[in-house]
């Protein structure tokens, strides 16, 4: 039944048929990692199904929002045995986001994939994602907009104040921006 | 997928007692599950388990097509740990069934979760 769920699920609604950006804050099919397919097909089925579920996450990035949560949890799994695919899974994650049509939730659940996977990801890929994920930070919501969002972040040197999901997400991303993208986190602090 | 609390307390709140004392009971009668990787056996549990379960997948029959997809999906996660044939077939059908259901969060809802049971039998 693995492969009647990899086979089927090519078959779900897509966002485009319902007008999903507008109407829900994630692509429905796919966030996530333990509600959905992946992580019964993953665990159970292991390295055969890495390239099968890559191109599933592909798909709904054509179609979507890229399954983040899932494919990162596959990515760490994978990425002592083999460094390459991870690339592969990395570039793809950065390039869908780019091309995403606009979920709420795609800049929260790009950075928690940029945060969970950055230690196995090469200089070189984690200086792309978080040049990407700035800019994508630093636009208006495309949808949404008159979502309010509130968040206050204590640290052992002060507390600092959100009044946007992306602002407090560019905060999470500083840390390794200061030392992977030094010049665009000090532009970022002189703002 | 993540429901807002208003249409999961929503669908919670419509959804008929009887049939939710089935699937509890049912549910309560394994105590814990290791798992989900109970199987068929003599076990004389399971069988009234599963005597529940298709009480409650034929009273659904009479329900709206969207608290009948609801109903079934449960149904098939009670069952499938036990008998992954039964647990598959609900799962099938609960595919099928949010197709009739006009597109929206909902129809995306069942047929996602009709996925997850399915690669997880």
């Amino acid at each position: 039944m693995t492969l009647t769920a990899l086979f089927v699920c090519k078959q779900e609604d897509l966002p485009s048929s319902w007008d999903a950006v507008h109407n829900v804050t994630e692509d429905s099919r796919f966030l996530g990692y333990g509600n959905i397919f992946f992580k019964s097909v993953w665990e159970k089925g292991g390295m055969p199904y890495r390239a099968k579920l890559a191109n599933v996450a592909r798909f709904f990035g054509q179609t979507g929002q890229y399954p983040y949560a899932a494919m990162s949890h596959i990515a760490v799994d994978i990425a002592p045995s083999d460094p390459p695919k991870v690339g592969r899974i990395l570039r793809d994650a950065t390039r869908y986001f780019q091309r995403d049509p606009g979920f709420i939730a795609t800049n929260q659940e790009f950075i928690r994939f940029v945060l969970a996977t950055r230690k196995i990801a090469s200089p070189k890929i984690l200086r792309k994602e978080l040049m990407v994920a700035t800019a994508a930070l630093q636009q208006q919501p495309r949808t949404f907009k008159t979502r309010t969002y509130r968040v206050s972040v204590t640290t052992p040197r002060g507390t600092a104040a959100f009044g946007s999901q992306n602002e407090a997400l560019l905060f999470q991303l500083l840390p390794m921006m200061k030392i992977s993208v030094p010049k665009i986190a000090a532009e970022l602090l002189e703002c | 997928m993540k429901y807002s609390p208003d249409s999961y307390l929503a669908r919670q709140a419509v959804r008929p007692i009887p049939i939710l004392v089935l699937l509890t009971t049912a549910s309560s009668l394994f105590g814990s599950i290791p798992g989900r990787d109970l199987r068929l056996n003599e076990d004389p549990s399971h069988t009234r388990v599963l005597e529940y379960l298709d009480q409650a997948h034929t009273l659904s029959g009479n329900f709206s097509i969207e608290e009948r997809g609801w109903t079934v999906l449960d149904a098939a996660e009670v069952a499938a740990p036990i008998d992954p044939d039964r647990g598959n077939k609900w799962s099938l059908e609960v595919w099928e069934i949010a197709k009739q259901l006009s597109r929206g969060q909902s129809r995306i809802a069942l047929q996602k979760n009709a996925l997850r049971e399915l690669a997880t039998q």
